[in-house]
């Protein structure tokens, strides 16, 4: 960290090449959107969701990692107003500038499930199931926790149903019913990333890999995440946008490189408790997706 | 009848961590019939409309919008249980969508932040350490001192500021214990039971408690004193301590106490409470003697296996049956293998007791053995020098960790050496110890199967067959489970032994052939 005169330069060490391209022309006035210990969301002049991320948070989309702890110091809050100029980004009054030059550009790539022989992906996905089981958090997508109220329990209840639905909808194929199911999950759950966005993620992300048998579940979910964004937070609603491109934080995509290898071996716990360490449930819920996917992909497989 | 109140905070984020705990936590309120936290998204309203408890204000509410609705019961004070749940809500700070974790910044605020907290795990510069200690002893916390370089006199002013309040000063440098099932730092994951230990020995305690857990027994406690307790100085405070604790706990029916041989006066002290517990104590003092702590009724044990399947007897549980090791047979296949030339033996560990009881196993047998470790100065080896004969290393001696991260966390140093010893054309046998737990590296085997790989090649090139036996410490319940690190050594090539004894009987066995 710099000190020069009134204001503090904070060096960005890592961000996602997409988000630093875009960055370097902007020019203008966004804003800071909400704060966290460890994260920043701010938006951009053009309304673009962007993250500020502590140190050893990890790459992620839309996310630009800075060499801070955590932001408490800076004594942030929403609705301050945010410079953007020449790849850095300042907060107005609080003396805090991001400088972006020389950070590592982090390219997410998807990997290609093809090489995998058939059971080979249904095994990844059975053994994946199994830890996610024994170690995810309850509370989501793995059902409800003991002592859970009845509003908690409705709403896994209703998490359940909307799996249900769209997994049917993925199966039989048709464009319509999967947008329905899609809108079944959108925005259920409690927190700021809700549970049901967590799971889609998950199964749009399998979608997203090269060669994927579900890649017809990519357009529906576009189509709803255009019309219907309102329904969940603009958090989630980013993360999954995101995610239909096959970009998601890099945890998750070095989880299904390992899977893609056919051979994940005893890897694949150390991979997974780093995906399961992603917020509360977040990381669970997710997993439960790509499980769901990973089996789906099986199938169709099968199937031709 | 029962009375529902909805309040909704416009573009107030909180995550899933504090959502749902807030949730659970409220609906725990006297008076509260049930009570959700939620962002206010359609699927969310309608979630509470499915329940009838969807109202105008709730309906109105917008994603970014932060949705609480509680239902009282009847005659309950609303305001106050709304007032309760906003408490709960404020009181957790918003945390951020990737972590979740809180950062404190002084033991103060951590101890008023955290409700119910009653113990502070301290692992900062050891510079630093002792003044955070005094502060979370101060505000009525346990603590657990992770770190090391703390002075001796800072030790016994902490030991003794902890006693007079009765808490517990577990360390410096202490490394693992388990607290009502909680494992701490480089504790393994095992069953609770019956079982008490008391150590001043991070992998020996480590060690007895996964054996207890292979022997169908399990842990009620595992107390660590930190290595320098049962120093004459220090007075084994905490050990002591310990014990009694242990003796008073009415789930703790055997105590196991683990040490090296403490300073005479201390021994007595110690065998004093041993006789005074008023339950079985089983003594493992690591190269110790017998004599002292039968005459004060305790049940000596010679190693860590022992240690265990005398617990687990006096506990009343028949151990799981296992069968017996031959290391005699099992050395004597390597031996016919070995070239000319291939005599010693070399241990390369991350735990220190595990170096320990392998490489006194070794010397026992009559034979010379050098350490960084080695109590008697003509054996001593320094870090850094060439291995001579039968050497035992601990990596995570002092000397081998100043400025470094321990070897159970990061095994870089041990890694270079395997390929290092597997040069030299008079080693026979490298043994090397793989310790799991919640603090350990995620995956200690895969990070130094490539060096085990091109040890065992560079002895085949040169036409010698190297022998490689490691030891992988710890439960099914780990992650990643000692069965699945272990199949990972086995396909490498590598000879898996079972415990730490067992190790230190086949090394032992390899040594004598071999030199014979």
């Amino acid at each position: 960290m710099e000190d020069h005169g009134d204001t503090v330069t904070v060096p960005v060490l890592s961000g996602d090449a997409r988000l630093l391209d875009l960055l370097e022309p902007l020019r203008g006035k966004g804003s800071v959107h909400s704060v966290f210990a460890r994260v920043v969301n701010l938006l951009t002049p053009d309304g673009t969701l962007i993250a500020l991320a502590a140190r050893g948070s990890g790459d992620a989309p839309r996310t630009l990692t800075a060499d801070v702890s955590d932001w408490s110091a800076y004594h942030l809050s929403a609705g301050l107003g945010v410079t953007f100029a020449t790849g850095n980004v300042s907060v107005d009054g609080r003396r805090l500038r991001l400088a972006t030059v020389g950070a590592r550009a982090w390219r997410p790539a998807a990997p290609s499930l093809a090489a995998p022989p058939p059971g080979v992906v249904a095994a990844a996905a059975d053994a994946l199931d199994r830890i996610c089981r024994a170690h995810g958090p309850l509370g989501g997508m793995l059902g409800a926790a003991p002592g859970a109220g009845p509003m908690e329990r409705a709403v896994v209840d209703a998490l359940h149903a909307g799996r249900t639905t769209l997994l049917d909808a993925v199966r039989d194929g048709g464009a319509a019913p999967v947008r329905l199911g899609v809108l079944a999950l959108l925005g259920l759950g409690p927190g700021l990333t809700p549970a049901g966005d967590d799971f889609l993620t998950g199964l749009a992300l399998v979608a997203a890999l090269p060669g994927s048998r579900l890649a017809a579940l990519r357009p529906p979910l576009r189509e709803v995440l255009a019309a219907h964004g309102r329904r969940t937070t603009a958090l989630s609603l980013a993360t999954l946008h995101e995610a239909a491109e096959g970009r998601v934080r890099s945890e998750l995509l070095a989880l299904v490189a390992l899977l893609a290898t056919g051979d994940p071996g005893a890897a694949l716990h150390a991979s997974v408790r780093k995906v399961l360490a992603i917020g509360h449930s977040s990381g669970g819920d997710t997993l439960s997706g790509l499980v769901a996917g990973l089996h789906l992909e099986e199938e169709l497989r099968g199937s031709l | 009848m029962s009375t529902t109140t909805a309040v909704v905070r416009k573009n107030t984020y909180y995550d899933s961590v504090s959502l749902m705990s807030v949730s659970t936590k409220a609906n725990a309120l006297d008076g509260v019939e049930q009570a959700f936290t939620a962002m206010g998204t359609e699927m969310n309203k309608g979630v509470l409309e499915n329940l009838g408890l969807l109202t105008e204000e709730l309906r109105a509410a917008e994603s970014g919008d932060l949705m609480i609705v509680l239902v009282a019961e009847d005659g309950a004070d609303t305001g106050a249980l709304l007032s309760g749940v906003e408490d709960l809500l404020t009181r957790k700070a918003p945390a951020s969508a990737a972590g979740g974790e809180v950062t404190y910044r002084t033991i103060a605020s951590a101890a008023a932040g955290i409700e119910g907290a009653n113990l502070a795990v301290i692992a900062v510069n050891g510079a630093y350490a002792a003044r955070e200690a005094r502060k979370a002893l101060e505000s009525g916390l346990h603590v657990m001192m992770f770190s090391d370089n703390v002075t001796v006199e800072d030790e016994i002013a902490l030991k003794n500021l902890a006693h007079s309040k009765g808490l517990f000063m577990m360390g410096p440098d202490c490394g693992t214990a388990i607290v009502n099932n909680v494992a701490l730092c480089f504790g393994n994951k095992v069953r609770p039971g019956s079982i008490g230990v008391v150590a001043a020995s991070g992998t020996g305690s480590q060690e007895v408690s996964v054996r207890v857990h292979a022997l169908g027994g399990g842990i009620s406690q595992l107390i660590g004193t930190g290595g320098r307790d049962l120093s004459e100085r220090v007075g084994g405070i905490m050990m002591v301590d310990g014990i009694r604790a242990l003796a008073a706990d009415p789930a703790t029916d055997v105590i196991v106490l683990v040490s090296k041989p403490p300073a005479p006066s201390v021994e007595k002290k110690v065998l004093a409470e041993v006789a005074a517990a008023g339950k079985p104590v089983v003594v493992w003092f690591i190269d110790g003697s017998e004599e002292a702590v039968t005459a004060a009724g305790g049940h000596f044990a010679s190693g860590s296996l022992q240690a265990a399947r005398t617990a687990v007897g006096l506990a009343g549980l028949a151990p799981a049956a296992a069968g017996e090791f031959d290391a005699e047979a099992a050395a004597a296949q390597v031996a016919a293998r070995l070239a000319d030339g291939q005599k010693y033996v070399r241990g390369l560990f991350c735990g220190g007791t595990l170096c320990d009881e392998t490489m006194y196993a070794v010397r026992d047998a009559g034979l010379d053995v050098w350490s960084n470790i080695q109590k008697d100065p003509a054996f001593r080896l320094p870090a850094g020098s060439a291995s001579r004969g039968h050497t035992f290393l601990d990596f995570g001696d002092d000397d081998f960790t100043n400025g470094r991260p321990h070897p159970m966390i990061d095994p870089a140093l041990r890694i270079e050496r395997i390929v290092e010893e597997a040069k030299d054309p008079e080693v026979a046998a490298l043994v090397l110890d793989f310790v799991l737990g919640f603090g350990s590296h995620e995956d200690p085997v895969g990070t130094t199967l490539p060096a085990i790989e091109e040890a065992l090649r560079l002895a085949r090139d040169a036409g010698r067959h190297l022998e490689i036996v490691a030891y992988v410490l710890g439960t099914d319940l780990d992650t990643p489970s000692v069965a699945a690190q272990s199949d990972a050594l086995r396909a490498a090539g590598v000879t898996v032994t079972l415990s730490s004894t067992e190790t230190g009987q086949f090394a032992r066995a390899i040594a004598k052939k071999a030199q014979a």
